[in-house]
C-alpha cells in the first residue's frame, strides 16, 4: 500500500502508434525521489511517451496514472490541470516564455497549475541553482547553461509530485550535463517529485537511479 | 502573474508591431469621432442658433444666403427691404413677432447688428454686466466677442463698415458698450448688438459724408452728424447731445431707412404653409425657412460627409485586419510557448482568452488613442480658429453616437481577434511540440 501511494507515475499495457507500432509499454512506474532514465535511440517514441504520460495524446490501449488519478477518466480540462498541478516538465529546447522575466516564468507555472503563487518559493529555487540575480531578466538575455537552469526552477516553481525532463541534457557539454543532472536530482528530492529523464544521452547513466530502455518495457 | 498581465507583456515585446496596429486603429476611430463630433456640434449649433425663428424675410436672392447671413451671421445678406416692412408684418396675423435686422458694420470682424431688445430673448440671452441700450451708439456685445477683444463696460470702439476689418473706419461715431451678455453658446456670444437706429444713424452719416451736398435725409443727417460732433467733443453737454440724438432718431424713421431683413415667429402652426407661399409669390420680398435650408445644406454637405464616413470606415476595417494579422503572425511565432503553456496546464479556453485579451487590448487602446486624438484635435482647433467664429465647437463634448462608435469597434476588434484565438483554442500541443 505504501509502496502504492509513492508511485507517482503508474503506466500499463500502453500503446499507441501512427502508421506502424511505435509506443508499446506493459509496465512503467516511477516513485517518489525515484530518477529514472529513459532512454532509447533517436525515433524510438521517447518523446511521443512524454506526451501520453502528460496526458497531450491519447493513448490506442492502456493506462497512465498521475499521482494516482487515471487520465483515461479524465476529460481534456481535467486533464490540463492535472497535468500543470502534479507534473513538471523541462523541454529539450526549453521553452521559456520570452515575452516575461525569469521569476515570472516560474510564476506562471504556479499559476497554471492553480497552487498558490508562491514568489518566495520561486525566487529560493532561483537561489538553489544560483541565478536569483537573474530573476527580472528575459529569457533571450540569458546564455543557454542559465537558461537550462531556468527552465528546471519552472518544472518544479509549483512543487509537482512528478518532473519530466526531455532531452535536458543534448545541448550541453558534459561539465553543464552532470551539473544539471544533480541539480534536478537534488531539487525533485528536495521537491518529494519522482524525475523520469528521457533521453539518448549515454551520460546520464551514470546519474539515475535505474535506466529503463523504451524498447525493453513491451 | 495575471492573464491580463501576460498579454500585456506579449503585446510590450513586440511593441513596434503593436504601437503601428494602435495608431492604426485610433487613426481610423479619430477619423470617424471627428466626423461624428463636427457633425453633432454642428446640427446642435445650427437648431440652437435658429431656435424661435421660424421664418427669414429679406430681400430677393438665394435664400439659404438669407439664411445665413440672417440668422447664422455666416455670410453677406442678399439686400436690403424697407423698414416700412416692420409694421407690415408685425401687425399680420399669423405672425407673432416681427424682429428687423439691420447688418453693414462689424468690429474685428464681429459683426453689428442692429435690432430691438426682444432679439436677446431669441437666445434667453439676460445681461452679465451692465444695461441694455438705450441710446444710440450705445450697445451690448456677446461674452465671447468681450473675452477676446477684452472690451468691457465703458469702453467704446470704431465700428468698420463692411464685414472685413479692412473697411472705412467710422471714427467719427464709436460705438459706447453699456452692456455684455451672458454666454448663450449660440451666435449671439460674438455679436454686437445695438438699436436699429444706430445702424441707420451711422449709415446715413456715412452717406452724408459721401455726398455732402445731397438734399433731404442726407443733408439732414449732415447736419446732425456735425451737432453731434460738436456734442461728443463737448462731453459737459450730455444733456444736450441727448437732445440731439433723440432728434436725429426721430429724423431717420421720419424719412424712412431701410433694414436688412425680418426675423420672423408664426402665431400658428399653419403659418409654416401658407405664409412662405404669400410672400415670395405676391411680394418682391423673399421668404426663406431656416429648417428648410439647413436641411437642404446639410444634405449637400452630406454627400461630402458619406464619403468621409465611407473613407472613415473603411481604415477602421483596414486596422481590424491589420490586427488579425498581427495577432495571427503573433501566433505563428509563438505556437510553441502557447504549446508549452499547455504543458504548464493551461486550458485551451486560458489559451483562447490570452489571444483574445491581446487582440482586445489593442483594440481598446486604439479606440482610447483615437479618441483622445478626435477629442483634444478638436479641442485644440476650437482653441485656435474657434474663437470669433459664429459656430465654435469644443473636444470636451459627448456624443451618443460615438458610443455606437465604441461598441462597433469593439466588435470589429473582437472578431479580428477571435480567429487567432480559436487557432490558439484548437492547436495540437503534441504535434507543435514535435515540430521543428
Amino acid at each position: 500500500m505504501t509502496a502504492e501511494k509513492n508511485r507517482v507515475l503508474q503506466v500499463e499495457d500502453l500503446e499507441f502508434h501512427y502508421d506502424q507500432p511505435l509506443i508499446n509499454i506493459a509496465k512503467f512506474d516511477v516513485a517518489r525521489h525515484e530518477c529514472v532514465g529513459l532512454i532509447g535511440p533517436s525515433g524510438c517514441g521517447k518523446t511521443t511517451f512524454i506526451h501520453l504520460i502528460a496526458g497531450l495524446l491519447q493513448p490506442i490501449r492502456g493506462h497512465v496514472q498521475i499521482n494516482g488519478v487515471a487520465l483515461s477518466q479524465l476529460s481534456e480540462r481535467e486533464t490540463d490541470r492535472l497535468r500543470g498541478r502534479y507534473m513538471g516538465v523541462v523541454f529539450q529546447r526549453l521553452h521559456l516564455i520570452p515575452s516575461v522575466s525569469v521569476i515570472d516564468n516560474l510564476l506562471l507555472a504556479q499559476r497554471f497549475s492553480r497552487t498558490k503563487v508562491d514568489r518566495s518559493y520561486a525566487v529560493n529555487l532561483l537561489e538553489e541553482l544560483g541565478i536569483a540575480a537573474l530573476k527580472e531578466k528575459k529569457p533571450s538575455q540569458l546564455s543557454q547553461g542559465q537558461a537550462q537552469r531556468v527552465a528546471i526552477a519552472r518544472s518544479l516553481a509549483h512543487r509537482p509530485a512528478l518532473v519530466v525532463a526531455d532531452e535536458p541534457t543534448s545541448a550541453l557539454d558534459d561539465g553543464n550535463a552532470a551539473d544539471a543532472m544533480r541539480l534536478m536530482r537534488t531539487l525533485t528530492a528536495h521537491a518529494d517529485a519522482g524525475l523520469v529523464i528521457v533521453t539518448h544521452d549515454q551520460r546520464v547513466r551514470r546519474e539515475v537511479d535505474r535506466v529503463v530502455n523504451l524498447g525493453d518495457v513491451a | 502573474m495575471s492573464l491580463l498581465r501576460l498579454a500585456l507583456a506579449n503585446l510590450f515585446a513586440s511593441w513596434l508591431t503593436s504601437v503601428v496596429n494602435v495608431l492604426l486603429l485610433a487613426l481610423g476611430t479619430a477619423s470617424i469621432a471627428i466626423l461624428l463630433l463636427a457633425n453633432a456640434q454642428l446640427s446642435s449649433a445650427l437648431s440652437r442658433n435658429a431656435a424661435g425663428i421660424d421664418l427669414v424675410i429679406g430681400a430677393k436672392g438665394s435664400p439659404l444666403q438669407l439664411v445665413l447671413a440672417g440668422v447664422y451671421h455666416v455670410d453677406v445678406p442678399p439686400g436690403n427691404i424697407s423698414s416700412a416692412e416692420i409694421e407690415r408684418w408685425q401687425g399680420h396675423p399669423r405672425i407673432a413677432s416681427a424682429i428687423p435686422l439691420s447688418l453693414g458694420d462689424s468690429f474685428r470682424g464681429f459683426r453689428v447688428i442692429g435690432t430691438v431688445p426682444e432679439f436677446a430673448s431669441l437666445y434667453d440671452a439676460q445681461i452679465a454686466d451692465g444695461r441694455i441700450w438705450r441710446r444710440p451708439f450705445e450697445v451690448v456685445i456677446g461674452s465671447r466677442m468681450a473675452a477676446v477683444t477684452g472690451l468691457a463696460v465703458g469702453d467704446s470702439f470704431a465700428g468698420v463698415h463692411g464685414l472685413s476689418d479692412d473697411g472705412e473706419r467710422h471714427e467719427e461715431s464709436r460705438y459706447q458698450i453699456v452692456g455684455v451678455f451672458e454666454s448663450t453658446n449660440t451666435v449671439l456670444d460674438g455679436l454686437i448688438v445695438t438699436s436699429t437706429e444706430s445702424v441707420w444713424l451711422m449709415h446715413n452719416r456715412h452717406a452724408a459724408e459721401s455726398a455732402p451736398h445731397q438734399d433731404g435725409v442726407a443733408s439732414h443727417d449732415h447736419e446732425a452728424l456735425q451737432h453731434d460732433h460738436e456734442a461728443k467733443a463737448h462731453a459737459h453737454e450730455a444733456k444736450q447731445q441727448e437732445r440731439d440724438q433723440g432728434q436725429l432718431h426721430n429724423s431717420v424713421i421720419r424719412h424712412g431707412n431701410d433694414i436688412t431683413l425680418l426675423l420672423i415667429e408664426f402665431s400658428s402652426p399653419i403659418a409654416a404653409l401658407t405664409l412662405p407661399r404669400e410672400i415670395n409669390a405676391e411680394t418682391n420680398l423673399q421668404a426663406a425657412s431656416p429648417p428648410y435650408e439647413i436641411t437642404r445644406l446639410l444634405q449637400i454637405v452630406g454627400v461630402g460627409l458619406n464619403w468621409l464616413n465611407a473613407f472613415a470606415g473603411s481604415l477602421v476595417i483596414g486596422a481590424a485586419l491589420s490586427i488579425f494579422a498581427a495577432l495571427y503572425a503573433s501566433l505563428r511565432a509563438r505556437r510553441h510557448d502557447l504549446a508549452v503553456m499547455r504543458c504548464l496546464g493551461a486550458t485551451r479556453g486560458e489559451l483562447f482568452n490570452l489571444l483574445f485579451v491581446e487582440g482586445l487590448l489593442l483594440t481598446i487602446a486604439g479606440i482610447g488613442v483615437g479618441l483622445a486624438f478626435a477629442h483634444g484635435g478638436i479641442e485644440l482647433l476650437s482653441v485656435w480658429w474657434g474663437k470669433g467664429q459664429a459656430i465654435s465647437v469644443s473636444g470636451w463634448i459627448w456624443v451618443e453616437s460615438e458610443y455606437v462608435l465604441v461598441v462597433g469597434l469593439l466588435l470589429a476588434g473582437a472578431v479580428a481577434a477571435m480567429l487567432p484565438a480559436w487557432q490558439a483554442y484548437s492547436a495540437d500541443v503534441a504535434r507543435t511540440l514535435s515540430a521543428p
